[in-house]
């Protein structure tokens, strides 16, 4: 796994959940439901994720190091009782790491250096 | 009247999950379904659209399960394994000395203890059916398949036994699977002799915890188990007299009474072990083997008597009576050493 000084370069291109997943988490930590709902805001309603595609996609991202759980927060954001069975439990929090947003980065270069590129081929065309 | 039964069913949906991944993630995530089901009523759908639109959301996460379960699969199996493994109860044992040998396995833990001895008997319930008033001969066809079969079954009982840090119950998998192996890989099947394939579940059993945690982590804990209760050496051993029992002294035929004799065997060893796991003391475990190995040659002779004298084995009968009072002299020994160390250790800190 990767740590926060050792940048990964054999991260192949990012899959357009994982970009929307970690674009929703590059400005301030969030929690599962948060996340869900960013990833639909900011795909423009076109990416949906279900529970399993989310939390299966957090794991990996956990395990790659791109990002971790924050504190939990047991007071203001506490996940309602209804929720699950017996008492309020805390909320988890995920959260960027260095390697992560670095990742991000260059995953926002590469398809930016690809949008270039077809726009440019296109222009010619004149199309 | 929609939101508790798909909630309830997306509990259900849950349980496809590998647990590790479930322990780290599965509240959070029914906890997340809840509040997308929720949120439907929040953003104002009419109700019918909203039932229509909760039902949607439950499928999507049916349709999304079989893509879903390959990260929380690589997660169980990956490093997220390595945090579970670590609270294996064996971690428990870790933090307290005395756990190795006073802990004392819940019943669950001793029907898993019991588990091989009734698998041997059923496979070999099922080789005698075949061979029915047949003279027993390894190059038969049930042999193969039920053999085989019962050595596969084993192998996965000790695979699970070393994912979990090998606890107390799993010394027996070992045992009987490296005699099974060694006794199959000697043998010959339809005039071929398999040799080293036989080995190959029992390597790939023991591999496997390995890859699992990445780590030589289980084997440590294999041989540090073995250090710290000398008994599970005696276990493995334990689950090696029915196997052996079975196959030297009732390798002439196999009629109804080898059956109920088989059957009574399976049992009483079965008990024998489930009376080991359950016991909290070395004393109480080294008694427990040893006990349920005399009745077993008790009922041995007993049934040797009822039917026809000492050559129903085939052996004659005082082999058979020095090769138990060896074995159970053999199977005594790490128990033995057990309590002297326990002795030693007692002494010392006086």
């Amino acid at each position: 796994m990767p740590t926060h000084n050792d940048f990964p370069t054999d991260f192949k291109p990012l899959r357009e959940p994982t970009v929307f997943i970690l674009l929703a988490l590059s400005r301030q930590r969030k929690h599962g439901y948060a996340i869900l709902k960013d990833v639909e805001t900011l795909s423009g309603g076109r990416v949906k994720l279900s529970t399993g595609t989310l939390y299966g996609a957090l794991a990996r991202l956990l395990d790659q190091g791109l990002i971790q759980k924050s504190a939990e927060d047991e007071t203001e954001a506490a996940i309602p009782s209804d929720a699950g069975s017996g008492e309020p439990r805390a909320r988890k929090y995920y959260e960027l790491t260095q390697v992560g947003r670095r990742v991000l980065k260059k995953e926002l270069h590469r398809l930016q250096a690809l949008l270039a590129a077809a726009r440019q081929e296109l222009g010619r065309e004149g199309l | 009247m929609a939101r508790p039964l798909l909630t309830r069913l997306y509990g259900c949906l849950l349980k496809l999950y590998p647990q590790p991944f479930l322990a780290e993630f599965g509240d959070e995530m029914r906890a997340v379904f809840a509040q997308a089901i929720n949120g439907l009523g929040v953003a104002g759908f009419p109700p019918f659209k909203r039932r229509i639109e909760m039902i949607r959301l439950f499928l999507k996460e049916v349709w999304d399960l079989p893509v879903a379960l390959l990260p929380a699969l690589r997660f169980s199996f990956g490093s997220g394994r390595k945090d579970a493994f670590a609270n294996a109860a064996g971690d428990r044992e870790q933090d307290e000395p005395d756990a190795w040998v006073g802990s004392r396995a819940s019943w669950g833990e001793a029907l898993m203890g019991a588990l091989p001895f009734l698998l041997f008997g059923l496979a070999h319930f099922l080789i005698a059916i075949h061979l029915l008033g047949k003279p027993t001969d390894m190059g038969s066809r049930p042999w193969l398949l039920y053999g085989s079969g019962l050595l596969l079954l084993i192998a996965i009982g000790l695979a699970i036994g070393g994912i979990k840090g090998y606890p107390r119950w799993s010394y027996a998998y070992l045992g009987m699977a490296v005699f099974l192996s060694s006794n199959y890989s000697n043998g010959t099947f339809y005039g071929v002799a398999y040799g080293w394939r036989f080995w190959v579940p029992l390597v790939v059993a023991i591999l496997l915890p390995l890859l699992a945690t990445r780590s030589l982590r289980p084997l440590a804990r294999l041989i540090q188990g073995a250090w710290n209760d000398w008994t599970r050496l005696s276990f493995a051993l334990y689950a090696v007299l029915l196997p052996l029992y079975t196959i030297l002294f009732f390798e002439v035929k196999w009629g109804t009474d080898e059956l109920s004799g088989l059957a009574i065997d399976t049992l009483l060893l079965a008990a024998g072990a489930v009376a080991f796991l359950r016991s909290r003391t070395i004393w109480g475990r080294v008694v427990t083997l040893q006990a349920a190995m005399f009745i077993q040659a008790c009922k041995g002779f007993l049934f040797a008597g009822w039917l026809g004298g000492p050559h129903f084995f085939s052996l004659d009968l005082w082999i058979v009576l020095i090769g138990l009072l060896f074995f159970g002299g053999f199977m005594f020994l790490p128990g033995l050493v057990g309590l002297l160390q326990r002795g030693v250790s007692a002494l010392s800190t006086r």
